[in-house]
């Protein structure tokens, strides 16, 4: 009773397409295909990023950091991946980074992807235990697709280490002072997807900070705006001459215009970096910088 | 006597400058209840970041304590930009009271999974905030109050802008209503 088989029927179903494909849509595919497989061997061959100033011109700090950041070497020649090495050039601070361990990174970690994704640190590790409550720890958050963050052991954590050996998490030995108020008790921390101020001990992100310095005000009043609104990603910082600064890539479309432009329209747009101060409780963008030789832009998710 | 007189001029601004910049003052800048549905306007870096439902709405409503209602609208809505309101204290009681009697404040251990967490994709529809104090918490579309929502924009009488109508999508070219 072949015939009776709702697979069979399904199977069926499936050589008659076969037979019927439209010749357009395979080229379409193929093309597609060849689009995506261009992007990729560009992405892995980008020319050394080169920067040029477009607001800021005659701000001492504004030029200063274009030489810094034309002479700084980025992982895979790529702004948005990390920092191999930065020139320590005439009235920049040394801000001596140490690599963190991997207890620390551990102690850390999770905090950092939580108040990223949710503003609130918490969040995924109460999100965690109330699910090992209700299911059980055999079955996995993550193979259910609920949530993407990655393990936290300190297996895969030493693996991470090996793997990010150009660009590692670090902290800064030196305290900074990110409000510029004349007090320097900051304690930072940086990844290859930001910066982070915690406390001393590492134990805690200091969101109320985090959020006063380095996000947009307009945005944190939007409840449905759950994600951490950072003014730029990913953000670096920097000592100039007695003062402190952050930076990181930013565009001008809005969530509306990316979502309807699609991601065709912003391979095409340049990257604009800018550097922000914190001053006298505001943040302003004081230099604007257009990343001038890259032909496309790299989409990642 | 014209020299006390700028000496309390001054001794007001210096006041008035001192207050505006404290934190007790930030804390009572913020509204006291806040409804967005969709998403702002905000530049955003390249990273994670949920796509806007492209044929949602987009606005704000902040309620404060004294009875303004702030209204922003952004995307495909009927008003766009911004408008004031000014609720009667007793519209505004009376809200609070609905607040209060559904333990708002302990949504939080109710809904110990909110939906952005459980949810794949980065995205919500609509969130309300309240505030009481130093105490806040938000919950996601709407849930487990559903009809909170309604209550906020029968009592800001947001209708006139447009939030209750349903939203202009264009899909392909095509026009269509959602």
């Amino acid at each position: 009773m072949k015939h009776l088989n709702p697979l069979f029927f399904a199977t069926a179903r499936q050589n008659e397409h076969k037979k019927t494909l439209n010749p357009l849509i395979l080229i379409k595919g193929i093309s597609v295909l060849l689009v995506f497989i261009g992007f990729a061997a560009r992405a892995e061959n980008l020319p050394k990023p080169l920067f040029k100033l477009t607001q800021g011109q005659g701000t001492e700090v504004c030029e200063a950091y274009l030489q810094r950041l034309n002479a700084t070497e980025f992982l895979n020649n790529d702004p948005t991946q990390g920092r191999v090495s930065e020139p320590l050039l005439k009235g920049f601070a040394d801000l001596k980074p140490v690599p963190l361990t991997a207890e620390e990174i551990q102690r850390v970690q999770y905090k950092t992807l939580s108040f990223e994704r949710f503003q609130d640190q918490y969040l995924f590790e109460k999100f965690s235990k109330k699910w090992d409550e209700a299911w059980g720890r055999q079955s996995s958050l993550f193979g259910h697709g609920l949530i993407e963050f990655p393990s936290n052991t300190l297996e895969a954590i030493n693996k991470d280490i090996v793997a990010n050996q150009k660009t590692p998490f670090v902290r800064y030995q030196v305290q900074l002072d990110m409000d510029n108020d004349g007090i320097a008790g900051d304690v930072v921390i940086k990844n290859n997807r930001g910066v982070y101020i915690v406390d001393y001990l590492l134990q805690h992100i200091d969101e109320e900070r985090m959020k006063r310095i380095f996000a947009d005000q307009d945005a944190l009043d939007w409840p449905t705006m759950y994600q951490f609104p950072s003014l730029a990603f990913p953000i670096t910082v920097f000592g100039y001459n007695n003062k402190y600064y952050f930076d990181g890539f930013f565009n001008n479309l809005d969530f509306q215009q990316r979502g309807s432009l699609g991601i065709a329209h912003y391979l095409q747009r340049p990257y604009l970096l800018g550097v922000f101060i914190h001053e006298r409780q505001q943040t302003h963008r004081i230099c604007e910088y257009e990343w001038v030789n890259t032909a496309q832009i790299i989409y990642r998710k | 006597m014209v020299d006390s007189i700028f000496k309390k001029i001054g001794f007001l601004l210096f006041m008035v400058v001192i207050g505006s910049n404290s934190a007790a003052a930030l804390s009572a800048d913020l509204p006291i209840i806040t409804l967005s549905v969709g998403l702002p306007p905000y530049p955003l870096p390249i990273t994670e970041v949920p796509i806007a439902d492209q044929c949602g709405f987009s606005y704000i409503i902040k309620i404060f304590e004294n009875g303004r209602v702030d209204y922003q609208g952004f995307h495909k809505i009927k008003v766009p930009g911004k408008r004031e309101y000014q609720m009667d204290k007793a519209t505004l009681k009376a809200l609070i009271k609905k607040f209060q009697d559904a333990h708002f404040m302990e949504a939080d251990e109710r809904v110990w999974l909110p939906d952005i967490v459980r949810s794949h994709y980065l995205t919500t529809y609509s969130a309300i905030r309240f505030r009481q104090g130093s105490q806040e918490a938000t919950v996601f579309d709407n849930f487990p109050f559903p009809n909170l929502k309604s209550d906020i924009i029968r009592a800001t009488k947001a209708g006139r802008w447009g939030v209750n109508e349903p939203s202009l999508c264009i899909n392909k070219g095509v026009k269509y209503k959602n």
